[in-house]
């Protein structure tokens, strides 16, 4: 494993690319008015642009459509944003995947895929409330016309094969768990949220409990997947690998850096009697907004009436 | 009285080879050793070097009523360190208890019924002993205090390590009880970027444990079953599908539920009146 040939967009040169930031996130934010329609498609055509390049391409590659999709960095509705649209990819995902006869095998496989499904759903709710009620206006709502989850043919049949079908699936939720982690220290630990005739909900604690109920699935998809033989994974990650298995390639930016063997400055591999791949699998990386939304973005598709662009 | 708690006192004698006076405050269990001891040497020769370790504070030893030495001590939620203490000492705990159940696979037979759940002990015990000696180090380079519990732990007499299904049950506690302490003090460490982020890139694997656990204990979605009683009591909220997250007294109450420490030590917070919302649904 080396992560290092996987090239990463520096954080740099996307926070570079931000300062003219945002008339589409902004008028989101302020809840601008414009169509629904029009800040959906607004907002997909962000992350799918930057979709195209995937992790191997700089932003600085990008035109003027991209920088828009850099959130302001501080701005908790926007990272509330950024988890909604995540949110949203994996909730339409599991539930075509659970209304498509034949797909899923009955018994265990069902069973999980619903209960995923259902939360998916309610972060999608929960995400949406707490960013109306912090007066931001919340991405979306996106249906299976929004995404493509044969990511432009690289997954030819997510829904026709299981196979493929899990193996998105353990990649959807890893990097579910890398967003919400990259984002933690970006989120204020005081900001209240109250949602009314629902209840407070700290910003910060919630992202943490949503963060660990992605890294349960995680670890059931991974399980899933092993069971079947489709992938030699464990529920952890070992160093930079995502699993034998199709598609290797296509989802190893989900895992550049999480071979990672410093840890508050120590190389534990160095002090410690262990190798580096329990070292590894015993901490979950982080990933940036930007290397997510190079992710996420091979999935959500344009609209048709982009194509000008 | 001595005050077992700060197993710093060996560190501060700087002579990190001695292991037989490492051992005495820090007793290990046999599987651990080798890597503790090695560790130990190696913290002492480039982190502690020269440092000078903050005498313990807040740490006292009395006699009470039934005549035991109980020994307290107080967590400061308001200090970053006194955070990962906290963290310290929940890992110390599941390190101790899954290299204590690893030895009984290998010494006394236990087999908790699978390859797959074997397999996943040995790679907890290694994976909750490379977090407690990584939080010795962190706590160690802020001259923090160090809140050693080794000498508390009653694995030996108060736990049936051949019993497979009280192992695996104990198991799903620790790491349940983990993701939820982790989930709670986030608040905590808010402004502290780095040790918000570090604690975040453990309890996503204290996650994936409890899932993978989960699914050797109940059926087919109970590695996330947030409508679970054992869930719920632990202020889940289903409604919203958001782990659980406690606050750290209800987090070492649960601790003190395990049976896996001495009475004899009285954990105690302050500061940490931040509430844990989301929960008042």
């Amino acid at each position: 494993m080396n992560a290092s040939t996987h090239d990463r967009p520096s954080s740099s040169s996307a926070a570079d690319a931000a300062p003219d930031a945002a008339p589409d996130a902004d008028a989101a934010l302020e809840g601008r008015e414009g169509s629904a329609p029009n800040m959906r498609r607004q907002t997909l055509r962000r992350l799918g642009k930057m979709g195209l390049g995937a992790a191997a391409l700089s932003f600085a590659t990008f035109g003027p459509g991209v920088r828009k999709a850099v959130a302001q960095d501080g701005d908790p509705v926007s990272i509330l944003n950024f988890a909604l649209t995540l949110e949203y990819l994996e909730s339409v995902y599991y539930q075509t995947a659970v209304d498509t006869d034949g797909l899923l095998p009955d018994g265990q496989a069902r069973d999980v895929y619903e209960l995923i499904a259902t939360h998916e759903e309610k972060h999608v709710g929960v995400l949406r409330a707490a960013i109306s009620a912090a007066g931001g206006t919340p991405v979306g709502p996106f249906d299976e016309s929004n995404f493509d989850f044969t990511a432009g043919g690289t997954f030819p049949n997510p829904f026709d094969n299981y196979t493929v079908f899990l193996a998105l699936s353990q990649a959807f939720e890893d990097t579910g768990v890398r967003a919400y982690k990259g984002q933690a220290a970006n989120i204020p630990g005081d900001l209240d949220i109250d949602v009314p005739d629902v209840g407070t909900f700290n910003a910060l604690t919630t992202a943490l409990q949503i963060h660990s109920v992605e890294a349960r699935h995680a670890a059931e998809a991974r399980r899933l997947r092993a069971a079947r033989g489709d992938a030699n994974v464990q529920p952890w990650i070992l160093l930079d690998n995502p699993g034998l298995g199709q598609s290797n390639d296509a989802v190893q930016p989900v895992y550049a850096g999480e071979d990672q063997v410093t840890q508050a400055g120590v190389n534990l591999a160095d002090q410690l009697n262990y190798d580096e791949g329990p070292i590894s699998e015993a901490f979950d990386e982080p990933l940036s907004m930007d290397d997510v939304n190079a992710i996420a973005g091979l999935f959500i598709t344009d609209d048709d009436d982009d194509s000008d662009n | 009285m001595i005050c077992f708690l700060n197993p710093n006192a060996v560190f501060m004698a700087d002579s990190p080879s001695e292991t037989a006076s490492t051992e005495t405050a820090f007793p290990l269990q046999p599987t651990a050793r080798n890597s503790r001891r090695g560790f130990l040497r190696t913290l002492g020769g480039t982190a502690l070097a020269g440092g000078a370790f903050a005498t313990v504070s807040g740490c006292d030893t009395d006699n009470d009523d039934d005549g035991n030495d109980t020994t307290s001590v107080t967590l400061d939620f308001n200090n970053a360190v006194d955070v990962l203490n906290y963290a310290f000492v929940l890992e110390q705990l599941e390190a101790a208890f899954y290299a204590r159940a690893v030895q009984a696979m290998d010494e006394d037979g236990l087999d908790l019924g699978s390859e797959p759940a074997n397999d996943y002990f040995r790679d907890l015990a290694a994976h909750e002993d490379i977090h407690q000696q990584l939080f010795a180090t962190a706590i160690g380079a802020q001259d923090g205090r160090l809140i050693g519990i080794s000498n508390f732990l009653t694995l030996e007499e108060d736990f049936d390590f051949e019993n497979p299904d009280a192992v695996l049950e104990m198991a799903q506690t620790l790491e349940d009880t983990g993701v939820s302490a982790y989930n709670g003090a986030g608040v905590y460490l808010a402004g502290s970027d780095a040790f918000l982020t570090l604690a975040g890139k453990i309890v996503s694997v204290e996650g994936r444990h409890a899932s993978a656990i989960r699914a050797l204990t109940g059926g087919p979605t109970h590695f996330a079953d947030l409508d679970s009683n054992f869930l719920t009591d632990l202020n889940a909220n289903p409604d919203f599908a958001l782990g659980v997250a406690q606050s750290p007294s209800d987090v070492l109450g649960a601790v003190a539920g395990t049976g896996l420490l001495s009475e004899d030590l009285q954990i105690n917070t302050t500061n940490d009146e931040m509430d844990v919302p989301n929960t008042s649904s």
